[in-house]
């Protein structure tokens, strides 16, 4: 919300989760674009070392806990209306995906897409999501489902799955 | 022994994440094709390597000296003008003591505005743009015809 008109966006911290025979991506930390970021109209650059930081910290932190999580995608914002990626997103996004030192433990990355507006006749705005998936076997972005769990009862499953 | 300092986590690389002004506002691509092909029919849109957009086409001087052209749009199209190409004949207007361009940027592209003019914003279309650069080559071939000494009109050193 503190972007504005610019454009804005972060990391996703998590993992892949299997509850009831079914695949979830969970994600535990979405970051900010950290303080070093090039925010503008059409185009947003993160500030990487803060991104790093927010990743290794978030490991860290899950380390403790006996979940391992890593780097599973981004999000950033777009203009109100454009509520899918862009052929620039795309392409960013494969660049990731052939980069080694990405460790993508289940080949894929969630980029979802924020936008902010209000609905006409109110004046509220409002953060709405639309997350797409894209995979090393995959090249082609596809729109995911997506439900908001509370933090603590996230982290409670994650516990209880003993993900390592 | 010395342990292998492996990261333990993915270690990140500088992104940029970036939409096309006309995948931002396809209205306005609608609009610029528009205006191109009711001013200047026989242009042609073309999609260069890097995914921007560009008009190709050729304009005819009062002189009947005819200039083949690209106009690139630009990322930040429109908060920043298309930028001019001559193609054909290539054109490296060049001062007499050969150091300094005449409104004309070392990669080639022609100075059409001078951003503290504010003539282009937001609103100005690539037809637009295309009438500017006819005017710059009716410039061009009178600074010529003056043995490079004066540009016709106003002028910013730069």
């Amino acid at each position: 919300m503190e972007a504005g008109r610019k454009e804005t966006g972060g990391i996703l911290v998590g993992c892949r989760l299997s509850l009831s025979k079914e695949c979830f991506l969970a994600v535990v930390q979405a970051s900010g674009p950290g303080k070093r970021a090039d925010q503008q109209l059409y185009t947003y650059a993160p500030d990487v070392e803060a991104l790093q930081l927010a990743l290794d910290t978030t490991y860290a932190r899950y380390k403790g806990l006996g979940v391992s999580v890593e780097y599973i995608g981004e999000w950033h914002k777009h203009p109100k209306g454009m509520n899918r990626l862009s052929s620039g997103d795309v392409e960013q996004g494969k660049a990731i995906l052939s980069d080694p030192d990405y460790k993508l433990e289940f080949g894929g990355i969630i980029l979802p897409i924020a936008t902010l507006g209000a609905k006409k006749g109110s004046k509220e705005e409002k953060v709405e999501l639309y997350p797409f998936y894209m995979s090393r076997q995959q090249l082609e972005p596809s729109a995911l489902d997506m439900a908001i769990w509370a933090d603590e009862e996230l982290d409670e499953v994650l516990i209880k799955s003993k993900i390592q | 022994m010395e342990q292998d300092n492996i990261p333990e986590t993915s270690q990140l690389k500088p992104t940029r994440w970036y939409a096309a002004w006309h995948e931002l506002d396809p209205r306005r691509l609608v609009f610029e094709r528009n205006m191109m092909t009711e001013k200047f029919p026989s242009f042609r849109m073309h999609r260069l390597q890097d995914g921007r957009l560009a008009w190709s086409g050729t304009l005819e001087s009062n002189r009947s000296n005819q200039y083949q052209i690209l106009l690139v749009y630009p990322e930040q199209f429109p908060w920043k003008p298309p930028m001019v190409y001559p193609v054909n004949p290539p054109i490296r207007a060049v001062e007499r003591d050969g150091n300094k361009f005449k409104h004309q940027y070392p990669d080639g592209h022609l100075c059409l505005y001078f951003p503290a003019d504010r003539d282009f914003d937001v609103k100005t279309s690539a037809a637009t743009v295309v009438a500017v650069t006819a005017a710059w080559f009716f410039a061009y071939e009178c600074w010529l015809d003056s043995d490079r000494k004066q540009w016709p009109g106003p002028e910013i050193d730069h």
